[in-house]
Order: structure tokens, then C-alpha cells, then sequence
């Protein structure tokens, strides 16, 4: 019984130092280049994606409504006529007399 | 004037490659691409590894972001490695594709021979490395990819259970126990070819 335990513990040490051996390898022609063009293209889709999320995000498309109005109200404000804007102005800062906002130099 | 960043160190390299400049990627492979196929080659089928080295800097390159820096790149990598073979050794267990191979007339002539060995020597003859790898990779093909795992980590490479925790993710006690019981599955294996 004694002399098979041994026996197995000098196979177990065997296989053991078998395994600490680095085995013999050798890398393929264009192994380091086929994982680099790998990595460049993983790399490349990644950035589209992260581009298509600003692009998709809500906040973005908010800001696209926010600019368009903008741009309409200046054109709006444009078109209008001045002095009643001035007029209006003078209205809520309960200004009639014109003390505070002097009227436009047309 | 352009720099050269082969002479520069991992967390440059890093720094730079997570900025955009993908190329330099390449400078790290060739730093570790040897230590990572040692791990490998120990680990899966010879004609797998090629494919499996592949996959891991592929691996570590998506998640270059979440490297902290608190261990050496090299480490952090190492950890990659095994993770990769344990993965692929799961894959194949879920799917039965698996092929068992079954010990030659050689094989079992090297079991006889190691455990009869007159001399108490851990070193093995060159000419018997080779069977002893694949008795060793005959014995693994017929456990769990956990109990593999925790068989090559603990009892075949010696590191501690703190050690192979932190390696592969698991608690402690779970190390603890798949030790004590692959080694008994790796005696037992090994002690039936004996008879």
C-alpha cells in the first residue's frame, strides 16, 4: 500500500514537472499582423458606434429642436416691427413713459 | 521628430493607445505575445492556441479602459490568458465537443516507467516530456473546466488559493475545495492506468 502511494506521488511529480516545461511554440506568418487588423477594425466599429450614440442621444436631438426654433424667433423678430417690440418691452417693466427704455432712434 | 515608443513603459503605451492611436497596441503584443502563449500552449490544444493568443489580446485590447494600473500589465494580462483557456474549455464542455483520447500502448508504458523510477528525481528525461504532457493532458480532458482550472492553478503551477481566487474571479473556498478535489480526481485517473 505504502510503495503504491509513492508510486503515485512519483507519477503526480512527473506530470507535474511536465507541465512547468513551456512546450515548444512557434507563431504562424501574419499571426501578430491578423490580430492587429483585428483590433484596427474592432477599434473603428467601436467609434462609429460611440459616434451614432451622441448623434442618437435624446439630449442631441433636443438641442436640433431648440437651435431650429431659435433660428425661426430671429427671423420672426426680424420681420416684426421693432417698435412694438420696444413697445412690449416697455410694458413689462411697467416703464409707459419711457424713463427707463428710451425709444428707438428710428 | 518622431518618438519612439518601443523604449516607452506599458502605462504610456496605454495612455496613448486608449486615446485613439491603435497601432501602438502592436508594441505590447510584441512585449508579451511569448508569455501569453506559454500560458496558452499549457493550456489548450496545440493546434488551438494560435486562435486562443488571438482572442485574448483581442480581449485584453476591449478592456484596456477598465485597467487600473494597481498590477504590472504583464499580470493583468496573464489573468486574461487564463480566463480565455477556462472559457474555452466551457465552451467545449457545454457543446460535448470534447473528444476524448485514449492512452497508448506508450503512454501507459511512461506510467509504468515514472512510478517505477529507482531515483526520487522531479525531472523527467527529454524523451519522456512529451508523454508526460499528454498523460497529463488526458487526465484534464476528463475533469470540469472548474476543476481543470483550479488543478493547473494550484496543485500543477503551486500558487496559492489567494492567488488563483484572484486569478479566476471565485471565493476562497471555492479554490479550497475544487483543489482538494480535482487532486483526488488526478490520483484516481492516474493511480487506474497504474493497475
Amino acid at each position: 500500500m505504502g510503495s503504491r502511494k509513492k508510486d503515485l506521488e512519483k507519477l503526480e511529480r512527473a506530470v507535474k514537472s511536465a507541465w512547468k516545461e513551456d512546450p515548444p511554440f512557434e507563431f504562424s506568418s501574419g499571426w501578430q499582423e491578423g490580430v492587429m487588423r483585428d483590433i484596427r477594425s474592432r477599434a473603428a466599429i467601436a467609434e462609429k458606434v460611440c459616434l451614432t450614440n451622441i448623434y442618437g442621444s435624446p439630449v442631441l436631438k433636443f438641442s436640433a429642436i431648440a437651435a431650429a426654433v431659435t433660428i425661426l424667433l430671429v427671423i420672426y423678430a426680424f420681420k416684426s416691427d421693432i417698435t412694438s417690440l420696444h413697445d412690449l418691452a416697455m410694458m413689462f417693466l411697467d416703464d409707459p413713459a419711457g424713463f427707463i427704455l428710451s425709444p428707438p432712434s428710428v | 521628430m518622431t518618438i519612439d515608443w518601443s523604449n516607452k513603459n506599458d502605462s504610456e503605451i496605454i495612455e496613448k493607445v486608449l486615446g485613439g492611436n491603435t497601432d501602438l497596441y502592436e508594441i505590447l503584443m510584441t512585449r508579451y505575445r511569448n508569455n501569453v502563449m506559454r500560458i496558452v500552449m499549457k493550456r489548450v490544444p496545440p493546434l488551438e492556441a494560435g486562435d486562443i493568443a488571438h482572442e485574448i489580446f483581442v480581449r485584453a485590447f476591449t478592456s484596456l479602459a477598465r485597467y487600473e494600473g494597481r498590477s504590472p500589465f504583464e499580470n493583468w494580462l496573464s489573468v486574461i490568458a487564463v480566463r480565455t483557456c477556462h472559457d474555452y474549455w466551457r465552451d467545449r464542455y457545454r457543446s460535448k465537443e470534447t473528444t476524448m483520447n485514449e492512452l497508448s500502448e506508450e503512454h501507459v508504458q511512461w506510467i509504468d516507467n515514472a512510478a517505477s523510477e529507482e531515483s526520487d528525481k522531479s525531472e523527467i528525461s527529454h524523451e519522456s516530456r512529451r508523454s508526460a504532457r499528454e498523460v497529463l493532458a488526458w487526465a484534464l480532458q476528463r475533469m470540469s473546466p472548474e476543476d481543470r482550472a483550479v488543478l493547473e492553478l494550484v496543485h500543477l503551477e503551486e500558487r496559492s488559493v489567494r492567488e488563483a481566487a484572484e486569478i479566476l474571479g471565485w471565493s476562497a473556498s471555492k479554490i479550497k475545495i475544487r483543489a482538494f478535489r480535482s487532486r483526488k480526481k488526478l490520483r484516481k485517473l492516474l493511480e487506474d492506468v497504474m493497475d
